[in-house]
Formats: C-alpha cells, structure tokens, sequence
C-alpha cells in the first residue's frame, strides 16, 4: 500500500537563471498501484521529476509525500523504491544470479532471503534457467529482463522508470512494453514510467501526465487526453499521426480559412463557440485524421462540411490507408478505410466529422468548451 | 540552490565560490549543489563556529599519498609508469550514505574496467580512476551504462569526466591541469559522463567570453525565455533542419518560421543563418 503526493514541486538546477525553472508547480496525486505514465518531448523535465522523487536531485519548492511521510530530505536508499534506467546494463563478470542479488548482498541481506527473492523474480521473468550465465551470453531481450528482476528483487513498493526501452529495436520494444505491463498486473507496483513515446503512453498507462516545457498539460486517463484534450499542445501530442490543425475565423456557424477551406459546423458545435464569446473570431479547429472520411454516407450527413481535395501522399496500410491530402493551400493528413485507397494526384471527396472536432483559442490555445 | 549560494555570499561577503576546496585550515569547505564553498573561520562566533563545524567538509587533498597524485598534481617528478598510454577518469559522487560505501562504491566501479592501473579518492565526493590503453577500453558511452548500473546499486548520483589517453611522460601533469578544469565544469553540465567533445564549448565560453562586456550586453539584448532557448537548441541540434526541429518541438513547420522571423526582428539574428545560430547557441551557455 503506497501513496504518493506532489504537491507543488518546482526545480531550478544550481547553474539555472533566477527564474528558469526546469520543472514548476507539478501537482500529482498517485494512487496505490496505480501505472503513472509521464510523457512529453525531449527537455520537457521528465527525467528530473522523476530523480526528485528518487532523492537523487533536490526538491527546490514544494513537498514530496510518500504515504503521509514528508520525504524531501529522506536519503534515495531510505525511500523504498527501485529505479531502472534508460542503459539498461549488467555486470558482465558476474553470472544472471550474482547481477540480481548484487543490491541485496550489498545491503547485507541474507543469503537465503537473497535466494528466495532472486528465484521468485526469476520465475515471473522466466529466467530461471539462465541464472548461472554471463550477460555476454543472454539475447538482448533477456538481458532486459534481468534489468529488470534486478528492480524487482528490492521488493519495493514504487518501481521509477525512465525511458527503460528507448534503446531497443521496435520489434523488442514492442515484446518488453507487453512485458512490463504483465509484470504490473502481477506485482502490482505503484510505476512512474518517463517515455517521449505517446504510443507507449496509451497503451501502458493509467493515467498520463503530459508535460511540455517543465509544466503539466494535462493530466488524465488514456481515453480523457485523448478525446478531450486541454490545450492545443496536448492534442497535437497525443495521437498518431498528429491532429490536424487548421488557422480558420469562426462566424455565424461557419469557419472558413485563408485558403479557401470553408465548412459548416453542426448546431452544438456552433453554440459552445457562440456561447464562449467568439463569434467573429479567430479560433484553431482540430481534428484527428481518423475524423475525416472518404465514403459517401458521411457526405449525405455533412454535406457542408465536405471538401473536394486533391491527394499529395498516400500509404496503403493494411485495413486503413492514410491519405495526405490538400484543399487549396491547405494540407492535412487522413486515415480512410483501404477501400478508400487513392494515389497521389487524384481528387477526392473528404467529409469533416464535425461533432469530433476541438477548437482551441488563438492566443491561449486552451481548449473552448 | 543558486538563490541560497547568493544568499550565503550576501550575508558572509568572506565566502567564496571556488573550485576546489581550500586545504588552508583557517577555512571551512562546503559543498552547495556541486558547488564548492569556502569560509573563513576568522570572522565567524564560536556558535557559528561550532555549528559549521559539524557540517562542513573538510580538505584532505594534502594527504593523499599516492605515487599517481603526486605525479599528477605536479609534486613529485617521478614518472609512475612508463611505455604506456592512459586516461585518467575523475568522478564525483553523491549521496553516499558512509565512507565504508565510498571504498566498496570504488571497488564495484573498479572492477567494471578491465585495465585499471589505480584508483583512489581525494577526497570525500571526488576520486581518480587511471586506465590503460588496450584494445577493449569502454567508450562513453559504455561508461555511461556502468555508472548507471552502479548508481542503481548504490542509491548515489555519480558524474563521470573520461580523459583522452596519452602516453605517461612529464607532459603529462599539464595535460591533467586542464582536464582537471574541464571535468569541474563538467559537473554543471545535464549529462553526467563527458569527455573533451562535451565539454569543450561550455568550457570556452566560461573561460574567454562569458564575463566580458561585449557578451553580456548581447544576452541581455535577446529576450531568452524558456521557448526560444528551446528553439535555438533544437535547431543547432538539428543542423538547422526545420522539418526535425518543428517534428521535435511537436510546432507546427510555419509556427516554428513565425517564432524565427519574429526574433530575427527583435534581436537582428537570423537563426535561419548558420553563424547567427551557432552565435546565439554559444550566448545560451
Ligand atoms: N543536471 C542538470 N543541470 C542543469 N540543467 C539540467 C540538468 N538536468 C536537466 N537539466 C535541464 O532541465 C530541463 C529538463 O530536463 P530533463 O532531463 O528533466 O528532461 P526530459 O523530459 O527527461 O528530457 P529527455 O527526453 O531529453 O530525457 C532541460 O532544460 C535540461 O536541459
Ligand atoms: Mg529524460
């Protein structure tokens, strides 16, 4: 049973400016057992919240609270938690057994409780027979592992992880993210798992904590950033390929953009922007490529928001092909059924899903709801 | 931190912000976020005395008696080795929780490299790993992997400044007074291994340009918020290729041309202009 508390956590790093924080105000609550994704680009400050609650980079402001305990200045050993890192390495002298129980003989555990903990981890790793080799002779997935039993074998309630499978190839990636969220299942570990990648975002988290220059964005379940992003940023972020944004004016119920896109926005839509006060307004209309179709059903319920347009780029995938498209000077990117497939150059009828579509300020660029 | 190394100073004008700690037994040493401080003891109470007696950490370099060190730090001329070429990997290391830790800590790492030749601390957070030249030495990288393996098992935060291999001969002692510098500025630095490559352009800019005058104005001439020093990272990073910087900003390809054109407006540099952008990437350090 782990709770833990961020409660207005600020960093500036010794060398920073007055005022540059490289992570400000993070706000959490994490529930026991809970998988907590933070995902966000390259310098967002994922890595450094994640050593704050590690111990290992000092909490400039704010409170770090681990079941109702302050833990700020709590040392990183004392702080039950086990990290894995981004370089997943082994000892190479020493065999699969010795590189697990290494932590363990260092904190004088003994040796039959070192056994036991190492056997269990090995079981649920499926490395029980690999246990006498060296790590020269382990596949790359299975060192993996090992990295992993030697979190596991702490037997600590809060598993850190900081980007544990960037340096893999895709097809591992792939077979090591199932991994870690089988293991979840089955231990139960309150995880913060830091990534760059949406995709391994959705698919592992509970909730994401999307982050982009040291700030949260938004905080949420897969589904809620997904569906009802908070600002623009989130809803570019999450989701791939990208949402589609386009730079339009809103007035009496239409939107229409500098290049000539014009479309009419379904009554419900029209009254939240009417409602917002931005009628005769510049607003950002998003929508995802999967939120724009190519069959003639959608035209006959949206005709007005139906636009001929030209295919730039095409790719078969599978079920779904993606279309990159363009109406005048404006481009954007569709995934249509394969039935739908064009080739570059054709002409094509596109039809808005307007009820799926997210308006964002100009200026703030939150979401208008 | 930095707002309470400035406050220290403030109040103590006799404490300075140096590079190595003071071996003069008339001051206190401190360490403050990587950072040495050192006080003198003259104008301090006896309260204060005794309180930051508890706390401070003090110099022991001078009692380093290691044939290496002598060498190194130019107090004996006697050569340690010869015929072979080696580096000298300087690590700090933080959050240890004792000194028995700081030997084993050492010996862990020791035994990661195959051609150590000595290693030992100089002091409480800081020691010296000398390595031989062969055919397996570990790249950065491979380093970078071993430090986190053995930070992982010792709940510490470790930096890590790999040398250049040279041979062993009385240049030597010289080489190491700048590696020596360069590897205390590399404790500023995001990445916690670096070597010569790493460094070298933080380490430049310090030495020769950031106090002047000229480069003082220049940076305060540019309005460097959090989004433009970004920008201009991502985009000397990328060399200059905006469809992976815009891709790596998550912007949108015209938002990022807006954000060039509206700072070449207020600064006069044109970031879509090679040495401009190689300017202002230098004026962020
Ligand atoms: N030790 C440090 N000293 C100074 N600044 C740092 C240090 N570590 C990180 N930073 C800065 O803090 C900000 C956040 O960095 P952080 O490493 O937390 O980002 P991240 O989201 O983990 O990014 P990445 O995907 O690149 O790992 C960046 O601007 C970075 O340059
Ligand atoms: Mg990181």
């Amino acid at each position: 049973m782990v709770e833990i508390d961020l409660n207005h956590i600020y960093k500036r790093y010794a060398n920073a400016e007055e005022n540059n924080y490289a992570v400000s105000d993070f706000d959490l609550h994490i529930k026991d057992k809970e998988f907590i994704v933070f995902v966000g680009p390259s310098g967002c400050g994922k890595s450094t919240t994640l050593r704050m609650i590690a111990g290992l980079e000092d909490i400039t402001k704010g409170e770090l609270i681990i079941d109702g305990k302050y833990e700020n200045d709590t040392a990183p050993k004392d702080r039950n938690i086990a990290m894995v890192f981004q370089n997943y390495a082994l000892y190479p002298h020493m065999t699969v057994f010795d590189n697990m129980a290494f932590g363990l003989k260092l904190r004088k555990y003994d040796k039959d409780k070192i056994k036991e903990k190492v056997d269990y981890a090995a079981k649920v790793l499926g490395l029980t027979e690999y246990l006498d080799r060296k790590p020269a002779a382990l596949s790359g997935g299975q060192r993996q592992r090992v990295a992993l039993g030697r979190a596991i074998v702490r037997d600590a309630p809060i598993f850190l992880m900081d980007e544990p499978l960037s340096n893999l190839d895709a097809k591992l990636r792939v077979s090591m993210r199932a991994e870690i969220a089988r293991l979840h299942q089955e231990l139960h570990t309150t995880t913060i798992y830091v990534t760059h990648d949406q995709t391994e975002a959705m698919t592992m988290a509970d909730r994401i904590v999307v982050m982009s220059m040291g700030e949260v964005q938004q905080i949420g379940t897969p589904k809620e950033v997904y569906e009802s992003p908070k600002n623009k940023f989130v809803a570019g972020f999450i989701g791939s390929p990208s949402m589609n944004f386009f730079d339009v004016h809103y007035k009496d119920g239409i939107v229409t953009d500098s290049e000539g896109l014009t479309l009419k926005l379904p009554e419900g839509r029209s009254k939240v922007l009417d409602e917002a006060g931005y009628d005769d307004k510049d607003v950002t209309l998003g929508i995802r490529p999967e939120d724009i179709h190519a069959e003639g059903a959608m035209e006959e319920t949206f005709p007005e928001a139906t636009v001929e347009s030209e295919v730039v780029v095409s790719e078969l995938l599978g079920a779904t092909s993606m279309l990159y498209s363009r109406v005048d000077g404006t481009e954007f990117v569709a995934i249509v059924d394969a039935r739908d497939y064009h080739k570059p150059g054709d002409k094509v009828r596109l039809t808005f899903d307007l009820n799926k579509a997210h308006f964002f300020d100009e200026k703030t660029t939150d979401a208008i709801r | 931190m930095l707002g309470s190394i400035a406050k220290l100073l403030e109040l103590y004008p006799d404490a300075k912000v140096v590079i190595e700690p003071s071996s003069d037994p008339h001051n206190y040493n401190f360490l403050i976020s990587g950072q040495w401080v050192t006080i003198k003891k003259d104008h301090l109470s006896n309260r204060e005395k005794f309180l930051l007696s508890l706390v401070s950490q003090d110099n022991n370099n001078k009692s380093i008696n290691n044939q290496w060190w002598n060498f190194l730090v130019h107090e004996t001329d006697k050569i340690p080795a010869e015929k072979i070429n080696v580096r000298v990997l300087q690590f700090e290391v933080q959050k240890l929780e004792s000194d028995d830790r700081a030997n084993e800590w050492l010996s862990v790492f020791e035994d990661t490299f195959d051609d150590v030749v000595d290693s030992f601390w100089i002091n409480k957070y800081t020691g010296i790993l000398i390595e031989k030249e062969t055919n397996t030495n570990m790249d950065k990288l491979e380093v970078q992997r071993m430090i986190e393996l053995v930070d992982s098992d010792f709940y510490t935060k470790s930096h890590v400044y790999v040398g250049q291999f040279w041979p062993v001969n009385d240049k030597l002692p010289n080489i190491f007074d700048m590696e020596r510098q360069l590897f205390h500025k590399s404790l500023e630095m995001k990445e916690r291994v670096n070597n010569l490559s790493t460094v070298i352009l933080d380490f430049l800019i310090e030495q020769n340009l950031k106090n002047t005058d000229m480069f003082k104005s220049l940076k305060n001439k540019i309005d460097i918020d959090s989004k433009t020093t970004q920008m201009i990272n991502t985009l000397y990073k990328c060399d200059s290729n905006l469809a992976k910087t815009s891709k790596m900003l998550f912007l949108h390809r015209n938002t990022l041309l807006y954000r060039m054109e509206k700072f070449h407006e207020q600064t006069g540099f044109d970031l879509k202009d090679r040495d401009d952008l190689v300017l202002c990437f230098l004026l962020l350090k």
